[in-house]
C-alpha cells in the first residue's frame, strides 16, 4: 500500500513539479469563477435557462474543478500504466494496485476541490459552504472517474484530452439552468451535482433524494475508475 | 581510419543540476571532473551505482546535455543508443530506418543494405512493417540499437542497451559488439552488470562524480 | 523542400493519419458544438457594436453560433500545437543528433499543426453555413484562420515550456476565457474592455465579427494587431524550438 502511496506521490510530484502547473491549478479556477459570476447568468438566459448570481459562480467553480479533475484522471492512468502492470506482476496484484490508485485519485480530487472552493470563497463568498464544498468535490470525483475511463480506452495524450474536453463541454452545455432541461441533459453525469451546487450557491438546502443520487453517481464513477485501473494493471497474456 | 589517437576523449567533465524551488533551491553536482577515453577496437565499460551519473556522462558526450566544464573530443562518426528507446509510436520499423537513413545522409542503396543486414543480425526481420506501438520492449530495443549502427559509426555509445532482451538476443548482442570491436569500432557501454567484466577490455567506474579505471 | 524535411513531413502526416480517433474528433467536435450552439440558443434580440462603431441588431443565436467557431478552433488548435510539439521534442532530438538541422525537424511539425487547424476550420465553416451565412465571408474566414494559427502557436510554445497537464489546462481554458468570455459580444455592449484588447483573441475576434455581421470592412486596426501577434508568436516558436532541439 505504501508503494502505491509513494507512486501516487511521485505522480503528483512529476506533474505538479512544473511551477506553472501549480500556478495554473490555482489561477484557472479563480478566473473561471470570476468569469462565471459575470457572464453565466446572461449565457444561461440565452440558452433558455436561468441561473442567478451566486449560483452562477458556484457552478463555475464546479466546472473548473471538473475539467481539472478530468484531465488529471486521464494523465494519471495513462502515465502509470506500465508501472502499475509491473507492480501487479511483482506480487501486489491488480486489485490492490487499483485500490491504491483510487485512493490517490480521491486525494487528488479533494485537492482540486479545495482549490476551486477557495477560489469561490475569495472571489464571490459562499452562502452554504459545507454543501458547496461537497458538491464541488462530487464534480471532481465524478470527473476523475470519467478521465480515468477515457484513459483506459484512449492512449494518445492529444486524443485523450480532446475526449475529456468533449465530454466536459457536452455536460456543461446541457447542465441545469443552462438550457430548458430536455432529453440528454437528464443523463449527464453531473446533472444532480449541478442541481445541488446551484441550490447551495443560492443558500438553500437540497432534498435528500438529490444527495442520495449524487452519492450513488460518485460511487459509480469511482467504481468504474477502479475497474479501469484494475484492467490496465492486469498482466497481458501476450 | 584517421589517426591512432583515441576516438573519444573526455577530460574533467563537470555537470550539475539545480533542484528544488527557492528558497530551498540547491545545486547537485553529478559529474565532478570525469575523464575517460575510448580507443579504436576497444570495448570499454562504464559502471557505477544507480544515480552515479553514468547516463548523465553519456548524454554529455553525445550532446544531449550541455556540460559545465571539461572538453569532449570526438574523432569520427558517433552512434548513440539511448537507455529508453525514443521512437515514434505510429511509424513502422521500416519507416524509422528510412528517416534515419536520410538523417545520416546515406544513399538509398547503402541504407537498404544496412537495414537488411541489421534486421537479419538482430533477428527482427519479420517486424519490418510493424508499428512501434505493436512491438514488445525487447524488439523496440533491437530497433533502437540498429538505428545507432546504421551508418557504421567509428564510436558506439550504448546506454544499458539490452533491457528487454531474452537470453539468446543478449548473447547475440555481445557477439555483434565483439565482432565490431575486432573490426576497429570503439564501443563505450554503460552497464551495471558485474558479470560482464570479462567481456570488456577496460572498465571505468563512476564514483563520486569521477571516473576511476579499474 | 530538401530531402530531409520532405521525408520528415511525410512521416509526420502519416503519424497523425494513423490516429483515427483524432481525425474523428477533429471533425466531430466542431460539427457538434457549432451546430449545437445554433440549435439551443434562443433568438433573443441583441444590439452589438461592430468595429468602426456601427451598431446592428442581431440575435443571441447568431452571435453564439458565430463565436463558437473561433472558440472551437482556438482550443482545438491550441491542444494540437501543445501535444504535437511535446512529443516531437522528445523524439525529434534523436533525428537532430543523427544529422537533421533543428529547422528540418521543426518545419514538418508546424506543417502538421497548420494542416490540422485547416481541417478544423473547413469543417467549422461548412457547419456554420448550414445555419447562418456571414455577411462577408472574407473577414470571417481570415479572422478564424488567425484565431487558429495564433492559438496553435501558443500551444506550441506551451508544449516546449510546460508539462502535459498544465499545458492541457492552459490551452483549454485560455481560448474559453479569452474568446468565449472577454471577446464575446453576447456579454458586453460596445467594444471589448481595455484589458481584453491585450489578449490574443482580440484581433481575430473583431475581424470575424465584422465579417459575420457587416458587408463592409472596418476592422483594419484589429487585423493589424492580429498579424502582429502572429508574427511575434511565429518568431518565438522558431527560436524556442531551435533552442530545445540543439
Amino acid at each position: 500500500m505504501s508503494a502505491i502511496a509513494l507512486s501516487g506521490a511521485d505522480f503528483l510530484r512529476e506533474h505538479l513539479r512544473a511551477r506553472l502547473t501549480l500556478v495554473l491549478l490555482i489561477v484557472i479556477p479563480a478566473l473561471f469563477v470570476l468569469a462565471s459570476a459575470s457572464v453565466l447568468g446572461e449565457f444561461a438566459s440565452a440558452l433558455g435557462g436561468s441561473v442567478a448570481g451566486d449560483s452562477a459562480s458556484a457552478l463555475g467553480a464546479g466546472w473548473a474543478a471538473a475539467f481539472l479533475a478530468g484531465a488529471l484522471g486521464f494523465f494519471q492512468i495513462s502515465s502509470s500504466r506500465e508501472a502499475d502492470r509491473r507492480l501487479a506482476l511483482a506480487g501486489m496484484g491488480a486489485s490492490r494496485v487499483a485500490v491504491g490508485r483510487i485512493f490517490a485519485s480521491v486525494v487528488l480530487g479533494v485537492l482540486i476541490s479545495v482549490v476551486a472552493f477557495l477560489a469561490l470563497l475569495l472571489s464571490a463568498g459562499i452562502a452554504h459552504p459545507a454543501h458547496t464544498f461537497v458538491a464541488i468535490l462530487i464534480f471532481s470525483l465524478t470527473y476523475i472517474g470519467i478521465g480515468t475511463l477515457v484513459g483506459s480506452f484512449v492512449s494518445g495524450a492529444l486524443e485523450g484530452s480532446l475526449t475529456v474536453a468533449f465530454i466536459f463541454l457536452i455536460d456543461a452545455f446541457s447542465g441545469p439552468g443552462m438550457s430548458d432541461s430536455g432529453g440528454i441533459a437528464q443523463v449527464m453525469p453531473t446533472r444532480k451535482a449541478a442541481d445541488v451546487l446551484i441550490d447551495a450557491g443560492a443558500g438553500m438546502g437540497s432534498p435528500v433524494s438529490d444527495w442520495i443520487a449524487v452519492g450513488l453517481i460518485t460511487l459509480g464513477a469511482l467504481a468504474l475508475a477502479a475497474t479501469a485501473f484494475w484492467l490496465s494493471a492486469r498482466p497481458r497474456s501476450a | 581510419m584517421t589517426g591512432t589517437g583515441p576516438i573519444l576523449r573526455a577530460e574533467g567533465v563537470e555537470k550539475g543540476f539545480r533542484r528544488g524551488v527557492p528558497p530551498r533551491r540547491r545545486r547537485i553536482e553529478v559529474l565532478k571532473g570525469a575523464s575517460l577515453e575510448v580507443r579504436r577496437g576497444e570495448l570499454v565499460g562504464l559502471v557505477g551505482e544507480n544515480g552515479s551519473g553514468k547516463s548523465t556522462l553519456m548524454k554529455v558526450i553525445v550532446g544531449l546535455l550541455e556540460r559545465d566544464a571539461g572538453p569532449v573530443e570526438l574523432d569520427g562518426k558517433l552512434g548513440y543508443c539511448p537507455q529508453i528507446p525514443l521512437l515514434w509510436e505510429k511509424l513502422t520499423v521500416a519507416e524509422h530506418f528510412e528517416l534515419f537513413a536520410r538523417a545520416y545522409a546515406l544513399d538509398p542503396a547503402a541504407a537498404g543494405r544496412a537495414s537488411s543486414d541489421l534486421l537479419d543480425e538482430l533477428q527482427f526481420e519479420r517486424y519490418r512493417n510493424y508499428r512501434i506501438e505493436d512491438l514488445s520492449g525487447g524488439t523496440r530495443q533491437k530497433l533502437n540499437l540498429a538505428l545507432a549502427l546504421m551508418h557504421s559509426p567509428n564510436l558506439l555509445l550504448l546506454d544499458e542497451p539490452y533491457s528487454g532482451f531474452d537470453w539468446e538476443t543478449y548473447l547475440r548482442f555481445w557477439e555483434m559488439s565483439e565482432r565490431r570491436r575486432d573490426e576497429g569500432m570503439g564501443i563505450l557501454i554503460v552497464s551495471h552488470f558485474l558479470s560482464e567484466r570479462e567481456r570488456l577490455d577496460r572498465i571505468y567506474e563512476l564514483r563520486d562524480g569521477r571516473c576511476v579505471e579499474s | 523542400m530538401n530531402g530531409r524535411a520532405a521525408i520528415a513531413t511525410r512521416m509526420g502526416f502519416r503519424e497523425q493519419l494513423r490516429r483515427p480517433l483524432l481525425l474523428v474528433l477533429l471533425v466531430a467536435v466542431p460539427f457538434l458544438f457549432i451546430s449545437w450552439s445554433f440549435a439551443i440558443t434562443e433568438p433573443n434580440p441583441r444590439l452589438i457594436t461592430l468595429p468602426g462603431g456601427e451598431q446592428i441588431l442581431t440575435t443571441m443565436r447568431e452571435i453564439h453560433g458565430a463565436i463558437m467557431v473561433p472558440i472551437t478552433v482556438g482550443f482545438l488548435a491550441g491542444l494540437i500545437g501543445l501535444f504535437v510539439v511535446q512529443s516531437a521534442l522528445e523524439t525529434d532530438r534523436r533525428l537532430v543528433l543523427a544529422g537533421y538541422s533543428p529547422g528540418e525537424a521543426i518545419a514538418p511539425r508546424l506543417a502538421v499543426m497548420v494542416s490540422a487547424t485547416l481541417i478544423v476550420l473547413a469543417v467549422s465553416f461548412a457547419v456554420t453555413a448550414i445555419d447562418y451565412i456571414p455577411e462577408s465571408w472574407g473577414p470571417f474566414v481570415v479572422g478564424n484562420l488567425l484565431a487558429g494559427l495564433i492559438y496553435g502557436l501558443i500551444g506550441a510554445i506551451a508544449g516546449a515550456l510546460v508539462g502535459r497537464l498544465g499545458g492541457a489546462y492552459l490551452m483549454f481554458f485560455l481560448p474559453m476565457l479569452d474568446i468565449g468570455v472577454a471577446q464575446n459580444p453576447m456579454f458586453f455592449d460596445g467594444d471589448p474592455q481595455g484589458w481584453a484588447t491585450l489578449l490574443p483573441g482580440y484581433g481575430p475576434t473583431r475581424v470575424l465579427i465584422d465579417g459575420a455581421f457587416s458587408q463592409g470592412f472596418e476592422a483594419t486596426g484589429p487585423l493589424l494587431v492580429a498579424l502582429l501577434w502572429l508574427a511575434a508568436l511565429s518568431v518565438a516558436v522558431v527560436v524556442l524550438l531551435r533552442r530545445s532541439l540543439r
